[in-house]
């Protein structure tokens, strides 16, 4: 009963506009101050807030953050597609291989999503229409290739889902690498079969001689620098996720600092962004802890838990009822509030069927990646169509058949789950 | 008001940026030093949790709310009719404003207490407990004042022009 009237109210101020961090921590703590009383309610408020932030793995998030910012600034990303179109240009559909090629780079040193397909499309997609690319198509590719960022490492969705669900946030990482190569290579696949149907929607480049094509390669030195001092340093056990944030942030901020001469006022709005979405994320989790807490004293995930293990149904059609309602939750609700409602009562209930949380981490992620391209409310479409002055719901239509694409993939790690956990197997 | 909260809440937005700044710096020359030089810093930890990450957390939550950083959802919020936003918008502030005041007061009375019992964090070096809470009643207090101003102005003028309402296109972490 408390519990579903604490929910209603969660749901009414989410719907109000309340931002999720404080409606989270507004319902929680009224739900505890109900079920537990006041010693307990105040309890929680005087010690969740300093517990949580002092936590060492949250040091990931702000770190990754400022990294992103930095490489975004820093120009690293014009370079990559410049280097991928020289190499792919010739094959049909070349340059939209060569975004997808451009968006892993981007993605394997960027966390961030919306920053990708923002990029992609200030740098890739005016080449690709500069060379008679049917803009849909053009800017279908763009917005996929955005969300690469999300599932190669160092994801900041991933470390969010890592800190909700309480698992190896360096496992977690890893483990996104042989899914992500899987998604390239099917955006990859799907344009060329695009451009194959139809080669007038994407007319193939200007021959680049093998000499220009090896020159050009020096260009992927400093993504290749901030991966090995990030993902490289995870996966060899060399440092930790957290000393790997750190690093990856200071290696991103000197590449920065010697790209270009660099004003006050740009070092102090970049010092901003990161600092006020790490301060979000920081408010999110206090909320999301604050409220799990009140579910642990009503029971509730416990009950679920009961619920869900009674049903006459294998643990598989759970899991693929799971996913659905990802796909679905996706087209509505912002990624990082699905994250934060759903993670802390899924994941007990995941792993109590079983399952692995590293492997259904990879398909969470996989699913909100599907979620930023869908509509109505597929951010990145929206980013696409901003920055391309295309209509959004030609975006959309330009994503559909890397949509399809994306579901089979999907349906592969579902079914294969050592494509996912292979990888962190091998790590020290 | 408007002018001394928007002063508080770029210092406190500095000042987390620095944490931000200090943490990056610490943990890599941590690193550095423990793997190329076997010597580690043994205060790098103690120092980043208790005290950095604190800052980095709490010292901007009122810029990120008056940025509109605080990611919500915005479906039916951006629909409502003006009056009516503006009615709903002061009661939820009202709500936030409790509950963050509870925060700040909670934390502000662990910090008095450990200062008055001279309470030091266990650990390579022993550090004052209070100055580690420090940063939560000083975050939320900014937070505090902004409420107020904000739901002033809801109540009186039906809009806050200081406040962004919805983060934009690029806003979030995804």
């Amino acid at each position: 009963m408390s519990a579903a009237v604490i929910l209603a109210l969660l749901f009414t101020l989410l719907l109000l506009g309340a931002p999720i961090g404080f409606a989270l921590i507004l319902s929680g703590f009224a739900g505890i101050l109900w079920v537990g009383g006041t010693t307990a309610a105040l309890g929680v408020l005087a010690s969740v807030p300093h517990e949580l932030a002092g936590k060492f793995e949250f040091l990931t998030i702000p770190m990754f953050l400022l990294m992103a910012e930095f490489v975004l600034r820093s120009g690293v990303a014009d370079d990559l597609f410049k280097v991928a179109a020289a190499w792919t240009g010739r094959v049909p559909g070349g340059l939209g291989m060569a975004t997808a090629l451009s968006g892993a780079g981007f993605g394997a040193i960027c966390g961030s999503s919306t920053a990708s397909a923002a990029t992609l499309s200030a740098t890739s997609l005016p080449a690709m229409l500069k060379h008679g690319y049917e803009r849909r198509m053009a800017a279908g590719v763009v917005a996929i290739s955005g969300t690469l960022a999300m599932l190669i490492p160092p994801s900041i969705a991933m470390i969010i889902y890592g800190l909700l669900a309480d698992v190896n946030i360096g496992k977690l990482l890893i483990a996104g690498v042989v899914p992500a190569v899987l998604v390239t290579a099917a955006i990859m696949l799907t344009t060329y079969v695009l451009a194959k149907r139809d080669p007038s929607c994407a007319p193939l480049s200007a021959k680049v001689t093998w000499g220009e094509k090896f020159r050009l390669l020096r260009l992927v030195a400093p993504m290749l620098v901030l991966m090995m001092a990030v993902t490289g340093v995870i996966y060899t056990g060399v440092a930790t996720p957290t000393e790997a944030s750190a690093m990856g942030a200071l290696v991103s901020a000197i590449l920065y600092f010697m790209r270009g001469r660099r004003t006050w006022a740009e070092v102090a709005d970049l010092f901003g962004r990161a600092t006020r979405t790490s301060c979000m994320v920081a408010i999110i989790l206090l909320g999301a802890h604050v409220f799990t807490v009140f579910f642990a004293l009503t029971q509730t995930t416990q009950s679920l838990i009961g619920w869900v293990g009674a049903l006459p149904v294998e643990p598989w059609v759970i899991i693929v009822a799971l996913t659905l309602m990802y796909l679905v939750l996706g087209c509505f609700l912002d990624q990082i509030a699905i994250l934060v409602l759903t993670v802390p009562i899924v994941a007990p209930l995941v792993s109590s069927l079983g399952f692995d949380l590293i492997w259904f981490g990879v398909i969470k992620i996989v699913t909100a990646e599907l979620g930023m391209v869908t509509p109505p409310l597929g951010l990145n479409c929206f980013v696409v169509s901003k920055y391309s002055r295309t209509p959004v719901q030609d975006v959309f239509r330009g994503t559909l058949p890397h949509v399809a694409a994306h579901l089979v993939v999907l349906a592969v790690l579902l079914l294969f789950p050592a494509l996912s956990l292979w990888l962190p197997s091998q790590m020290r | 008001m408007q002018i001394l909260i928007r002063r508080l809440e770029q210092v406190g937005l500095a000042l987390a940026g620095l944490c931000i700044c200090l943490v990056m710096l610490t943990v890599s020359a941590d690193a550095l030093m423990r793997y190329a030089l076997h010597a580690p810093m043994q205060w790098a930890t103690d120092v980043t949790s208790f005290y950095l990450l604190v800052g980095a957390a709490y010292l901007a939550i009122s810029s990120t709310f008056t940025a509109g950083d605080h990611i919500n959802i915005n479906l039916l919020h951006q629909r409502m009719p003006v009056r009516l936003r503006a009615v709903t918008d002061a009661l939820c502030a009202l709500a936030y404003l409790a509950v963050f005041a509870l925060v700040g007061w909670l934390a502000w009375e662990t910090a008095v207490e450990a200062l008055h019992n001279q309470e030091y964090m266990p650990g390579y070096i022993e550090w004052p407990v209070w100055l580690s809470y420090l940063p939560i009643p000083l975050g939320t207090g900014i937070l505090c004042l902004r409420l107020v101003h904000h739901i002033f102005m809801l109540l009186t003028r039906g809009q806050d022009p200081h406040v962004v309402q919805d983060h934009g296109l690029e806003g979030g972490v995804e």
